[in-house]
């Protein structure tokens, strides 16, 4: 019954093999026409995974090991609710209001990527020296509430200043700079934005699954390890981080294959050229996209629409093979967490 | 031994810190995206305040400050504002810089038309009155009020005349079609006809003399005009009660000027009635295939083989469930169809183009993995003992599955259902291969056999936010309309995901029972 | 410290030691969860270098007790306490307490064994490293004399690199009691040790327990009474969140001075 849905591997392959093999197509076609797709998927995901995965982990660190269980039970449906945000809202946020907004505000945004980390950092400075009543209503456990309003002040004060930084450091015109210093050319809709959209995307779904692999580690073990007299950070990173390691790499799997596999946000914010260039600052085309763009307008049959059902192809088969990988290594933890539960 | 004395207790260390930001942080963007779409969307339909502005050189403008921007290489900054009046200046915006700006105020005899064509109109109303008479100056509560009236008459006019259209006229010109020599429908419909034409004509009686702000002159003819208001004159509650009609137009009516104007109402149309085709579909695939895989195959190297596959489905990106749809669907069964059965209309497609079903069945393989996965859960959170009970009372496997498992396992399926609904409403890349349009004129139902048109192409809130914000030919004026799409959008996505989350929580609470292991 | 004349023990049930012999020295503690209120007006005095059983029937917040005593409580925000636990003479929630010096003076072992999932020697080590500042031969000496310590060194000696978790039950719980001797805590507490063992295992456990208490005291809460009456030397007889009874072992369970103390030994408590 199931097993038709499997079709949709074998419809692919059946339609792109008779003609690879049968040499319909040319390999340097092949390869002309899909590296740069290529590699503007692996680029766009990379980005969006550097921009997720610290967010995801830490959120996910944070809610199942500090946050009191109340409180996690609604912090983790708002986060996971992420998720339902549709991709043409958050590509068209992302394509049509932050990009232009990015480039008018270059300096405030890149200053962003360092003040806010640095600003929870001095927030944590702060609350060391606050008495003891104080400590107690900021406690870490809430912190991730009350550090909104402080970290929402210090974005608006980075982009109130960061014109006059701009002009201290970089004569006014940080993109001027960059071009005329790193070579670097700015393009509105480029990877960054990309990264930053996907990020946002991919997430939740990261954040949820490395969110059930934490706080699927048995509390005894964390319990044995507080009591060996290690702080809540030791305790995660020698014990509960070992121990959910494999979670954690699930995590991260799948959420790569939905940033490989994510279509409308790309489409929307890329600009869709296809680049090959490292930079952050330019675009790209990502396979998705273009399976997206031109596969309505392709002929049946004709090369190019063997060519985007070959990158189709590529698709399924990563994700296909990146899922796997992470539904067994989840499966393997399960019965690992099980056994460890249950008495020996 | 003594405690080490220390001023201060040891903190988690910089990390721990590190960690509570990054929930503070996506906080922070999860709650500055919604209220930035819920700003922007609502904002859109709210009679906002018109400013007349004079300029140092004499210039005069009426219209709404957008934002202010630092000018290119200079001092000072710039403020744009929209104008309207796309007749008149050839253009809806106007930058203009703020120093030069003399003076600001709001005078109350600003009034704002929405048009058919050429968008807003933003300036003062002269006077009202027939075509032929030119009319002179008329006191300006007089001419407001008649304008009104007027305006009122109109759209009684206006729906009667869409009423003939829909009930008279359309299944006349199919009959005609049909049998395009029966003589009674040919009567009937010159008789429409020309009841229609004489509704035009009452239409077109009138315009209004109309003034913009520096100035220039314009004749509108009124039947162009849908709506008008003096905002600078309106009292909160008459505010409310206009934005309210603007939010209630914008659901009920179609698109204008190339999408870039006017409601949503058949964008909306069209992605229920995929979703609910696919929920048709989806829901007794899946729950079938659940209920196969968790309480008839043997569970064994196989089952979770399978088990494994769906969860991997759900992995594999829409895009790719697009051109599956395109290829198998839309080329193969469609094609096929198309030479089997509408072969008089080749080489037009019937069935060989993308549609509402192939759409919707796309959708449904796409959904497939969230019910099945749902529905597995709540049937593996029956406890044992449940089933062996109900065995014990001698039911067969047959009934202990129908009488007790699968009543208790509703909530979990309709948990299924609903998030397969959310995420598909939500799906925009598949249906750009296999069968949204830009514009669709017909609805896929209405009156004609067989009432639901499966070939035909539809409209989606999705594509449409897509379209309208990518290819249309004003993206900067149609921005405020993509942001209520949206806002509608995920509105509906939310809801529907917070019904399946209460619903969860309700069936977890009701049967307080650990997952089977 | 100084306490207040109340906190003198009221009845003749309760034993009293001298302040110089007892390790620790609980006075008038309270403690609820989330407004709940678990413990009530415990006033006891635990005797360094013997072994202290803590019984009663489940529910009576025996564990509650022992887990306020290295303040494991501190990691749930709903708990709230009240009154004074003092070890050695020193309160144990003063603002200058580092709790994780705390907890390395007082080790804890749990119902269910929880070693960690990495190697035995990981994980006795797993303290030390906490601590860091060790040489690698010092660290080996240590781990030795733990497992030794633990009677476990014997059957682990040939392969301390293998994962604990491929050991059986009671190995693991002398391996969790290695990794807290480690760390040469001051108390051993012991939180029904050997409730998931069998009774093999539980035998070992509990000779462990009568040949730890020469180096440091111990706290066992059980609800064996044949076990506490096996192992320890005092016995302190909790109900309801309130100490009833408090006196060498030998006295509680052949000659309760209390018909609710009797009840509940005797098992005719409902």
């Amino acid at each position: 019954m199931i097993v038709a849905v499997l079709a949709i591997g074998v419809f692919l392959a059946m339609e792109v093999m008779p003609a690879l093999l049968g040499g319909a197509l040319d390999s340097s076609r092949i390869r002309m026409a899909l590296t740069p797709m290529a590699w503007g998927t692996l680029k766009a995901a990379f980005w969006a995974m550097a921009f997720a995965i610290p967010l995801a982990l830490g959120a996910a660190v944070h809610s199942s090991l500090f946050m009191s269980q109340r409180l996690r039970s609604r912090i983790k449906p708002t986060l996971e609710m992420m998720e339902a945000l549709p991709g043409v809202v958050i590509g068209f946020v992302a394509g049509l209001v932050l990009a232009p907004w990015v480039e008018r505000h270059l300096a405030g945004s890149l200053a962003l990527l360092l003040v806010l980390p640095l600003g929870i950092l001095l927030a944590a400075a702060v609350w060391r020296r606050l008495p003891s009543a104080g400590r107690r209503r900021l406690s870490l456990a809430r912190a991730g509430l009350w550090l909104v309003p402080w970290l929402a002040l210090l974005a608006s004060l980075t982009l109130l200043f960061s014109p006059w930084v701009e002009s201290l450091l970089f004569g006014g015109d940080l993109r001027g700079w960059l071009d005329a210093e790193l070579g670097l050319d700015y393009a509105t809709r480029n990877a960054m934005i990309v990264g930053l959209a996907m990020g946002f995307a991919v997430m939740p779904s990261v954040y949820a699954l490395a969110e059930d692999a934490l706080s699927g580690v048995p509390g005894r073990l964390g319990e044995g390890a507080h009591a060996l007299g290690a702080t809540r950070w030791q305790t995660l990173w020698r014990v509960v981080l070992p121990a959910a390691a494999p979670g954690i790499f699930a995590a991260v799997m799948i959420g790569a294959g939905r940033a490989v596999g994510e279509t409308m946000i790309v489409l929307m914010a890329s600009g869709n050229t296809a680049l090959m260039s490292l930079s952050p600052f330019e675009g790209m085309r990502t396979m998705a996209a273009g399976i997206a763009v031109e596969l309505p307008e392709a002929v049946p049959g004709s090369e190019a629409y063997l060519l985007l059902l070959l990158a189709a192809l590529l698709l399924f088969l990563f994700t296909f093979l990146v899922n796997t990988l992470a539904e067994v290594v989840r499966s393997r933890l399960r019965g690992r967490y099980r056994w460890l539960g249950g008495s020996p | 031994m003594k405690f080490g004395k220390r001023r201060l207790p040891r903190s988690e260390g910089p990390w721990a810190w590190l960690a509570a930001g990054s929930v503070a942080l996506s906080l922070l963007m999860l709650g500055g995206l919604m209220l930035l779409i819920g700003a922007r969307g609502l904002a859109h339909f709210w009679p906002a305040s018109v400013e007349q502005i004079e300029m140092d050189d004499g210039r005069v403008v009426a219209g709404h400050a957008v934002r202010e921007l630092p000018l290119e290489r200079g001092q000072g900054r710039e403020r744009l504002y929209f104008t309207g009046n796309r007749d008149l200046d050839g253009q809806v915006w106007h930058w203009l810089p703020v120093d030069a700006i003399v003076a600001r105020e709001r005078p109350r005899d600003l009034v704002v038309l929405e048009r058919r064509h050429h968008g807003m109109f933003i300036g003062r109303l002269i006077a009202v009155g027939d075509v032929e008479a030119t009319p002179g100056q008329q006191p300006q509560r007089a001419g407001w009020a008649r304008l009104q009236a007027r305006l009122a008459a109109l759209e009684k006019l206006r729906s009667e005349r869409e009423r003939l259209h829909r009930e008279v006229l359309r299944p006349l010109i199919r009959q005609l079609d049909a049998d395009p020599d029966a003589a009674d429908a040919q009567r009937a419909l010159a008789e429409a006809n020309a009841r229609v034409h004489d509704l035009q004509q009452a239409m077109r009686g009138e315009v209004a003399l109309l003034e913009s702000a520096d100035g220039r002159r314009l004749l509108q003819p009124l039947d162009e005009v849908l709506r008008a208001w003096q905002p600078n004159a309106m009292p909160l509650a008459q505010k409310l009660a206009a934005w309210a009609d603007g939010v209630w137009r914008f659901l009920a009516e179609g698109p204008r000027d190339g999408n870039s104007a006017g409601g949503v109402w058949p964008a909306i149309f069209g992605t229920v009635l995929m979703v609910l085709l696919m929920s048709l579909l989806v829901t007794p695939f899946g729950v079938l295939a659940a209920v196969y895989l968790n309480e008839v195959a043997h569970q064994g190297r196989w089952t979770n083989l399978v088990r494994i596959a769906v969860r991997n489905l759900a992995g594999v990106p829409s895009i790719v469930y697009g051109v599956f749809g395109l290829g198998v669907f839309v080329y193969g069964i469609g094609g096929s169809l198309d030479e089997w059965f509408f072969s008089d209309t080749l080489p037009s497609p019937t069935f060989g183009t993308g549609g509402l079903l192939w759409a919707s069945l796309t959708l449904a393989l796409l959904t497939l993995p969230v019910v099945v996965v749902a529905t597995e859960e709540g049937l593996a959170r029956i406890p044992a003992e449940q089933r062996e009970g109900a065995l014990a009372l001698g039911a067969t496997r047959f009934e202990t599955l129908s009488r007790v498992v699968l009543p208790m396992a509703v909530p979990a399926m309709l948990t299924g259902v609903i998030l397969a609904v959310a995420r598909a409403a939500g799906e925009v890349a598949p249906l750009l291969l296999v069968g949204v349009a830009k514009l669709a004129p017909q609805v896929p139902v209405d009156g004609e056999f067989p009432f639901l048109h499966l070939e035909r192409k539809f409209m989606h809130l999705g594509y449409h936010i897509y379209d309208t914000a990518f290819h249309g030919s004003d993206v900067q004026a149609a921005m405020p309309l993509v942001f209520a799409t949206a806002l509608l959008l995920v509105l509906v996505i939310l809801m529907l995901n917070l019904t399946a989350i209460f619903l969860r929580h309700y069936f977890r609470a009701r049967h307080g029972v650990q997952p089977r292991p | 410290m100084t306490l207040p004349s109340r906190f003198r023990p009221a009845s003749d049930s309760i034993i009293d030691f001298p302040a110089e012999t007892s390790c620790f020295q609980i006075e008038g503690l309270g403690l609820a969860y989330g407004g709940k209120p678990a413990l009530r007006g415990i006033s006891l005095r635990v005797p360094r270098h013997r072994v202290t059983a803590f019984i009663g029937p489940s529910g009576c917040g025996k564990s509650t007790l022992l887990r306020a005593l290295n303040r494991l409580h501190d990691l749930n925000e709903e708990v709230s306490h009240e009154g004074w636990v003092l070890l050695e003479g020193q309160d144990i929630h003063a603002p200058d307490v580092a709790v994780d010096e705390l907890r390395r003076r007082v080790g804890m072992v749990f119902q269910v064994p929880n070693p960690f999932p990495m190697s035995i020697y990981e994980n006795v080590a797993f303290g030390l490293r906490l601590q860091g500042g060790l040489t690698r031969r010092r660290m080996d000496d240590i781990v030795e004399w733990a497992l030794h310590a633990a009677a476990l060194w014997d059957e682990v000696k040939d392969r301390l690199r293998a994962s604990a978790w491929s050991l059986s039950g009671g190995q693991q719980q002398r391996l969790v009691i290695a990794r807290s001797l480690a760390v040469r805590p001051e108390v051993l507490l012991l939180d029904e040790p050997a409730s998931a063992l069998d009774p093999i295992s539980t035998l070992k456990i509990e000779e462990l327990i009568r040949s730890l208490k020469s180096q440091l005291t111990l706290i066992l809460v059980t609800h064996n009474m044949q076990q506490a009456a096996r192992v320890s030397d005092y016995t302190a007889f909790l109900q309801d969140g309130e100490l009833v009874e408090y006196a060498p072992t030998d006295t509680l369970f052949t000659n309760p001075s209390l018909r609710r103390t009797e009840n509940y030994i005797t098992g005719r408590m409902a």
